[in-house]
């Protein structure tokens, strides 16, 4: 629309065309582009933040010059998504995101400025005001809480187009725009904008009104929009008047539909100013820092300087290349149906054609001029996948988000997350080298606690510096080693990780509570919470805690559990080496074991040889973090249920045999009853297999028992000696798996034993035999199972 | 209103009469050729609202008015409709609904089982007119979907999945030729417009004989969920239990609102395996737990109370119909059930009635 602000000289009127539009729509963007190649502006102003003006220059479109062909395509320039970052410069915490995607008609402005060679500036009110103001609030609430606190009329103003979209019946305020463009012509669509805007903000303005007297002190979110929305507008009036001033004629000012009255309005400069004058007179002056980072598509749909954001980024990117009408809706299904053919799905193009009939149908049914994505969806469930919604899940990252990350040239200065990294490596005296290097710390110094929990943000900001290197002694809790290497790779990832946050310790917290409540394992998540414990990130910490004791109240899994008893009792023992309290986690560890001991037996039940073997593993990690832990109750009750998995035949042989194992190397149970309990499970009754079994479980890592105490090497020698031939070479397989995973001395002990005259019975046997190549050949078996070549004196 | 007669369940045409007929009368939208309503007439029909004469239409499908919005918009494309979901999500009850608005006629139906054989599906013969007269048309005995595609009818096949594969291929002609043949008399029967096919099948006891893709391809499928929420699944049984109830004659009063809420919670917390505040996990009964099963618990504990108690609905009443519905293995489910009691039903306020009715039962 083309209004004009009073100004002094009435012949001498500068055409002020304000083009609303709604941030990040695509319709918008097209609408936008053809109003200003009709315009023809000789300068554009934009809603944005002033600090960044300097910044608008790399916006630049890929080079027009098709003969430099790909390296040219791909020459270092910025390509969204990306985002102009604003933030202070004292305080870095202190921050303002503005996302651009390809489609964004800010986006475009600027870019038609660029390559008009006009000039373009950004007119909102200066971010330093802004950030001061959020500086005064008490603590800024996170996104979340303030989405929740939204009022009706916020969310109106923070997608006007939206809500007029879903009051004509949309579900979406994009499919609304194509109508609109249809019912009218590109340039008049503006005006029709602005119409509505007029209507819409007379509505909430009044209920605002009546709202305000009834609300609170404390709402202060609701309160800082009432009053900066109007300077805001103040500052913007103030600088179209300034454009004018400077004598440029043609003006185009790109803001969000919302403001689009308020800048129309005639007001006088001095009301402006003066408004202004007052209302930021008190607050501090903040210095702020402007600078592009790349930004992914899935965060475009983050709330952020431009408002709400967007859910589905890759559809916008759809609409806003391809020509409107039918063929958008058969264009959108035949990708579609492209990538569910490549998750191995069957969709033939008769179904893509049943499709389109039944988009346009639904269409016509809801009284729609334009299908939108609800029911392309709809249709591709109903036609395509048989009712089914999961295939649409496995395409949704491709086809709703197209997952995307932008990219920012090197000669854009820095992000504050790299800036911090700089500084703090320098104050830790950690130098960036490409050469590996081993450093050791000691945790009891405060200088390596910190470059020690520094290193795993940055691990957990997959910024992989430095690799701690797992302990060789158990002892030395304080002592830590980490091999460190600087890869040029590494400032990419930590441009990559600027997303999450502004200083290492903020984006390490944020990036390790978005991965502990997306943790595909339990195993994963406890690593999640001991890497934060590691960093030192006690707000992690806590969150993942939390997490972690939700996650185990609803794992039913007893093995993954028990796999992460260990770190968990790691992080109760050591955890106060990082100052962190671990009360909290004993309450936790004790109730985990609980539910482990209630749920064992039955688990053990029912597993196959994989699960058992994994299970015997789980139980030996469960005893020795137990151990560790030392809470006799806990530590008697699962020994008690041990005894059950030891005592009980319909538990599988591997398992009964660890535990046995483990409750007489504690002393839980008495020589007698473990010669008892092996006696059993060799007994002439049971399967061969389960006897070797069972074996297997008990003598894993326990030769000690075979070389000192004869009692147990005489029933194995006594049973190994009832097998016969046959049975023997099928469990020479086992057998060796058993005795071959003991040191080569043990294994020599226990030949020397073997072959040790009158000790044994097997000697004995032999002997009484007395015959030499029987000797010969059951010592020759032996060396075989032992796998040793001794030599037969 | 609904009409009353002897009659112990009435066809939806007969029973809905005067909605039907208060409906064509408002509605002025364009119809699909033999559509006896415009689609818009169909879906509110379906789903219930005011007409502009302040004729009050009652909803007859309870939940997502998007779902049946897709399936009336298939039938307006003339592609055949297959409602699928677990037992008792309403499939029987809204093709019956969908073809008595359509075509006014609910009554063509072929009932699948394992032993429908093709003729129930394309025709058979009058073997005495067959052997006196020869092959003709006379001695055909059309089936139910002959019919309607002579009459440009909606055809209703219920528990697709049951009939064996080979009566399922007959019926791959029929929708993508639209016409039948009949090789002994060298004719066919060619599909009247207005003309569809709606097919019921389960996706639960899977494995029956599953659709083949060349069928599955020929059919828009609409899975009718499990009702979304607590308060939506209370509204279905609520309302059932009382036109049932009043179907039925029921002496017992008007159900509390309360005992369908506790009721139906019990079954949205076994089906889905958690309590409703998300806190505890548990074990799902081999059953479906479906809200038709929910129905008539609600329907065999009023009796009960009228016929046998003082007319009022206590959870004693219910309980019986509980563990009917829940104890399907008598082993598994038992244990289920008994787990169920003891670490939620028994800690819960109010809930010690419920408690023990059912302890004493299992
Ligand atoms: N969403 C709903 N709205 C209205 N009624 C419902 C709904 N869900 C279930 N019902 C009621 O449940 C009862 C059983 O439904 P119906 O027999 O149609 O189930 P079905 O899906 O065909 O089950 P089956 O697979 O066992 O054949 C009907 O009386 C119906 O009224
Ligand atoms: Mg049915």
């Amino acid at each position: 629309m083309t209004t004009s602000i009073a100004s002094k000289n009435k012949t001498d009127l500068a055409r002020v065309h304000l083009l609303g539009i709604r941030h990040h729509g695509p319709g918008s963007a097209r609408s936008l582009e053809a109003s200003l190649k009709e315009i023809e502006p000789d300068i554009v102003l934009i809603e944005g933040p002033p600090e960044a003006e300097a910044l608008i220059k790399y916006v630049q479109g890929p080079p027009e010059d098709p003969s430099n062909s790909e390296e040219a395509a791909d020459a270092d320039r910025l390509i969204p998504p990306v985002a102009l970052l604003i933030y202070a410069k004292e305080m870095p915490k202190l921050a303002c995101y503005y996302p651009f995607a390809e489609f964004s008609p800010e986006w475009r402005a600027m870019l038609y400025a660029n390559q008009s060679r006009i000039p373009c500036r950004f007119i909102d009110l200066p971010q330093s005001h802004w950030l001061s103001m959020q500086s005064k609030q008490k603590q800024s609430a996170g996104i979340d809480q303030v989405l929740s606190n939204l009022t009706e009329a916020d969310k109106i103003r923070l997608d006007p187009i939206g809500t007029l979209a879903s009051l004509a019946g949309y579900e979406e305020g994009e499919v609304w725009w194509e109508q609109l463009v249809e019912q009218r012509s590109d340039s008049q669509i503006f005006e029709a904008v602005s119409e509505a805007m007029t209507a819409l903000r007379t509505a909430v303005r009044e209920d605002e009104e009546e709202e305000r007297s009834k609300i609170d002190e404390d709402k202060q979110i609701f309160d800082e929009d009432y009053y900066i929305e109007p300077l805001r507008e103040a500052h913007m009036r103030t600088c179209i008047r300034q454009a004018q001033k400077e004598g440029y004629k043609s003006i185009a000012v790109v803001c969000g539909a919302w403001h689009g009255p308020a800048l129309a309005q005639t007001v006088k400069a001095k009301d402006d100013n003066q408004l202004l004058k007052e209302k930021l007179k008190d607050l501090p002056k903040l210095k702020v820092e402007a600078t592009w980072i790349p930004w992914t598509n899935s965060r475009l749909s983050f709330e952020s300087g431009y408002g709400a954001g967007i859910t589905s980024p890759g559809w916008y990117e759809h609409l806003f290349h391809s020509d409107k009408g039918s063929d958008t809706t058969l264009s959108w299904l035949v990708k579609a149906v492209k990538l569910l053919r490549a998750e191995d799905f069957d969709a033939s193009s008769a179904q893509v054609i049943d499709a389109v009939r039944l988009v346009e149908s639904l269409a016509a049914m809801r009284n729609l001029h334009h299908a939108g994505l609800t029911e392309l969806q709809q249709a591709l469930v109903t036609c395509v996948l048989s009712g089914n919604e999961m295939p649409l899940a496995l395409i949704e990252k491709k086809l709703l988000v197209g997952e995307k990350l932008g990219h920012v040239p090197a000669e854009v200065p820095g992000t504050p997350l790299m800036v911090d990294l700089q500084k703090t490596s320098t104050r830790l005296k950690l130098k960036q080298e490409a050469l590996e290097k081993l450093l050791e710390l000691d945790l009891r110094k405060p200088l390596d606690l910190e470059r020690s929990s520094f290193l795993s943000c940055l691990q957990i900001l997959g910024i992989a510096w430095g690799e701690k290197q797992k302990k060789k002694i158990k002892t030395s809790t304080f002592h830590e080693t980490w091999k460190l290497q600087w890869q040029p790779s590494l400032s990419l990832a930590a441009v990559e990780a600027s997303i999450w946050g502004k200083d290492v310790r903020q984006a390490a917290t944020a990036r390790a509570i978005d991965l502990g409540s997306n943790s595909p394992t339990f195993a994963h998540l406890v690593d999640v919470l001991s890497l934060s414990l590691d960093g030192g990130l006690l707000e992690a910490v806590e969150k993942t805690m939390t997490l972690v004791g939700e996650r185990s109240a609803t794992c039913f899994d007893m093995g993954e559990l028990m796999e992460a008893l260990p770190v968990l009792v790691g992080i109760a023992r050591y955890g106060n080496v990082r100052g962190h309290n671990p009360q909290s986690m004993d309450t936790l560890i004790t109730s985990i074991t609980e539910r482990i001991i209630v749920n064992l037996e039955s688990t053990c039940l029912s597993l196959d040889e994989d699960a058992a073997r994994r299970m015997q593993r789980q139980i030996t990690l469960m005893e020795e973090a137990l151990r560790l832990f030392n809470k006799k109750e806990l530590l008697e009750d699962s020994r008690a249920v041990l005894h059950r998995l030891a005592s009980k035949s319909n538990i599988p042989a591997l398992i009964s045999g660890r535990s046995a194992k483990l409750l007489y190397e504690c002393s839980y149970l008495s020589q007698e009853e473990t010669v008892r309990l092996m006696h059993f499970a060799l007994s002439a009754a049971s399967a061969h297999s389960y006897s070797g079994q069972w074996l297997e479980g008990f003598l894993t890592n326990n030769a000690q028992v075979l070389i000192h105490d004869p009692i147990f090497f005489h029933i194995v020698d006594d049973w190994i000696r009832g097998i016969k031939t046959d049975a023997f070479q099928e469990l020479l397989p086992l057998l060796r798996k058993t005795f071959g995973a003991f040191s080569y001395s043990e294994r020599r002990q226990i030949s020397e034993r073997v072959q040790s005259p009158g000790k044994t019975a097997l000697a004995e046997t032999s002997a009484r035999a007395d015959d030499d190549r029987l000797l010969t050949e059951v010592l020759r078996t032996v060396q075989l199972m032992l796998g040793v070549n001794h030599d037969h004196q | 209103m609904e009409a009353t007669t002897d009659l112990l369940r009435q066809h939806a045409e007969a029973q809905f009469k005067e909605e039907l007929s208060q409906l064509a009368a408002v509605d002025k939208r364009q119809k699909p050729p033999r559509w006896l309503l415009s689609p818009w007439a169909v879906l509110t029909y379906l789903m219930g609202g005011k007409l502009e004469n302040g004729y009050e239409i009652s909803p007859k499908y309870i939940g997502n008015k998007r779902i049946m919005e897709i399936a009336v918009a298939t039938l307006t494309t003339d592609r055949a409709l297959l409602l699928l979901g677990v037992p008792g999500t309403a499939k029987t009850w809204v093709a019956e609904h969908l073809s008595a608005a359509i075509s006014g006629d609910s009554t063509m139906l072929v009932q699948g089982t394992a032993g429908t054989a093709e003729e129930a599906v394309r025709y058979g013969w009058n073997y005495a007119r067959l052997i006196a007269e020869g092959p003709s048309m006379q001695a055909l005995v059309p089936s139910p979907i002959m019919e309607a595609m002579k009459l440009g009818k909606i055809a209703r096949l219920e528990e697709l999945t049951r009939i064996p594969a080979d009566v399922q291929d007959s019926l791959i002609t029929i929708l993508s030729e639209k016409t039948l043949p009949i090789p002994e008399l060298g004719s066919e029967v060619q599909a009247v417009k207005g003309f569809n096919i709606i097919a019921t099948a389960n996706d639960r006891d899977k494995g029956v004989n599953e659709l083949s893709s060349a069928l599955k391809r020929r059919f828009n499928t609409v899975v009718l969920p499990v009702p979304a929420t607590l308060e939506e699944e209370v509204d279905i049984v609520a309302r059932r239990t009382e036109a049932l109830g009043r179907a039925l004659e029921l002496p017992a009063e008007k159900p509390a609102l309360e005992e369908i809420s506790r009721v139906v919670q019990i079954f949205r917390e076994l089906r889905a395996g958690a309590t409703l505040d998300g806190k505890t996990k548990l074990r799902s009964p081999s059953g479906s737990m479906s809200t038709a099963e929910a129905i008539s618990v609600m329907n065999s504990g009023l009796a009960l109370a009228g016929h046998f108690g003082d007319g009022d609905l206590k959870a004693e009443d219910l309980a019986a119909g509980i563990v009917g519905a829940v104890v399907k293995d008598p082993v598994q489910d038992s244990l289920v059930l008994k787990e169920y009691l003891e670490t939620v039903i028994k800690e819960r306020e109010g809930w010690k009635d419920f408690y023990r009715s059912l302890r004493h039962l299992i």
